[in-house]
């Protein structure tokens, strides 16, 4: 993302910082800061201001470690190396595994599916993939780390983990009940 | 309560010093590609903030807090699990809303069922990541393989709040 010289990396920092979504972001403050002063007030308005002011204050900190902890798990987990572990495994010991991985996989859909497809094409059964992608949306480290953990705190994400352990077997074990098609027989298990 | 930032920190540093002593490269770019996030990530973050925030100022809390608060129970996660299977939007957006929902007197087992339903139904990372790269099938077996899930996980949080006594 940031390679190449200083000044290519410059440009495309100031374009990726303030270019598509960012408009959209300030667009939607805007309109709603504005509907709040109109229904509400000038009062109301500054003390949302004040109390965003104070969370995102709270957040920075947690948000910058949790950025950097996510970038060097990157490094430490390459993807091949995630597709390569839960591929070898079959049976409810693949449901294991593929949990255990979903929560450790770093970065987002770009990063995860591509696994998934690998793992597919290296013979993995539908069940362990559908409880990898279960347990990387749930329970992946990465989001609880970016976001639950600095704005929701570590209590709530401690209980919303522990609820969120049995679901990748819950979903795995439902699709093994679905016929297989002719091309999906080979598959170790499904 | 333990203090995430502490938390965060140490393991950031700790991991830091394993890759640092593994490559200084790799150590030099998982920095500059965090800080591009970070730069990217952090003004939207605030404007998501803010917007979140004047929304809550509109939205009428005590409603909000009797519907899907601790004590709304089954409906309750019912409802959450309905409005965060229909949230099309990434963690930036997601977040923020919940900040606001939980200040408002949403329960514990209740956002639980929402994040479950938000997480594994995003139907904008579906159409865009899932059905591009595995296929329909794929998607849709998975996704009816998971519609117990937001209920399961907010039952299981309603015991743990039980246990613990938090709301």
């Amino acid at each position: 993302m940031a390679e190449g010289d200083g000044s290519g990396t410059r440009r495309l920092t100031v374009k990726a910082v303030f270019g598509g979504s960012f408009i959209a972001f300030a667009a939607l403050a805007a309109v709603t800061g504005l509907i709040c002063y109109l229904v509400i007030g000038g009062n109301a308005l500054v003390s949302s201001l004040e109390s965003d002011v104070n969370l995102f204050l709270f957040i920075l900190p947690r948000f910058t470690a949790a950025m950097l902890l996510a970038a060097f798990a990157q490094v430490l987990l390459p993807r091949d190396k995630i597709a390569r572990y839960v591929s070898e495994e079959a049976g409810s010991r693949a449901l294991t595994i593929a949990t255990a991985v979903g929560i450790m996989t770093p970065g987002g859909p770009m990063t995860s599916f591509p696994i998934v497809r690998a793992l597919r094409d290296a013979g993995t059964g539908r069940s362990p993939l559908i409880a990898y992608v279960t347990s990387w949306s749930t329970m992946g480290l990465q989001r609880i780390l970016n976001w639950e953990v600095p704005l929701l705190g570590v209590d709530f994400a401690l209980v919303r983990f522990a609820s969120s352990l049995p679901l990748p077997f819950v979903a795995g074990l439902i699709a093994r009940a679905w016929p297989l098609r002719a091309d999906e027989r080979n598959e170790k298990d499904a | 309560m333990l203090d995430s930032a502490i938390l965060l920190w140490i393991a950031a540093v700790v991991l830091g010093v394993i890759v640092w002593r593994r490559s200084f490269s790799a150590f030099r770019g998982a920095l500059e590609a965090a800080g591009t996030q970070l730069l990217v990530v952090i003004p939207r973050v605030f404007l998501a903030l803010l917007a979140a925030g004047f929304i809550g100022k509109l939205l009428p809390a005590e409603t909000i807090g009797h519907s899907i608060g601790f004590e709304s129970g089954w409906s309750g996660i019912l409802i959450a699990s309905a409005f965060g299977a229909l949230m099309p939007s990434g963690p930036m957006v997601a977040f923020p809303i919940i900040v606001v929902l939980r200040l408002a007197g949403a329960g514990v087992p209740q956002v639980t069922a929402f994040l479950t339903a938000w997480a594994v139904f995003a139907w904008h990372r579906v159409l865009i990541y899932e059905v591009a790269m595995m296929g329909y099938r794929f998607a849709a077996i998975r996704m009816v393989s998971s519609l117990v899930l937001p209920i399961v996980s907010g039952a299981i949080a309603t015991v743990l709040c039980l246990l613990t006594g938090m709301r």
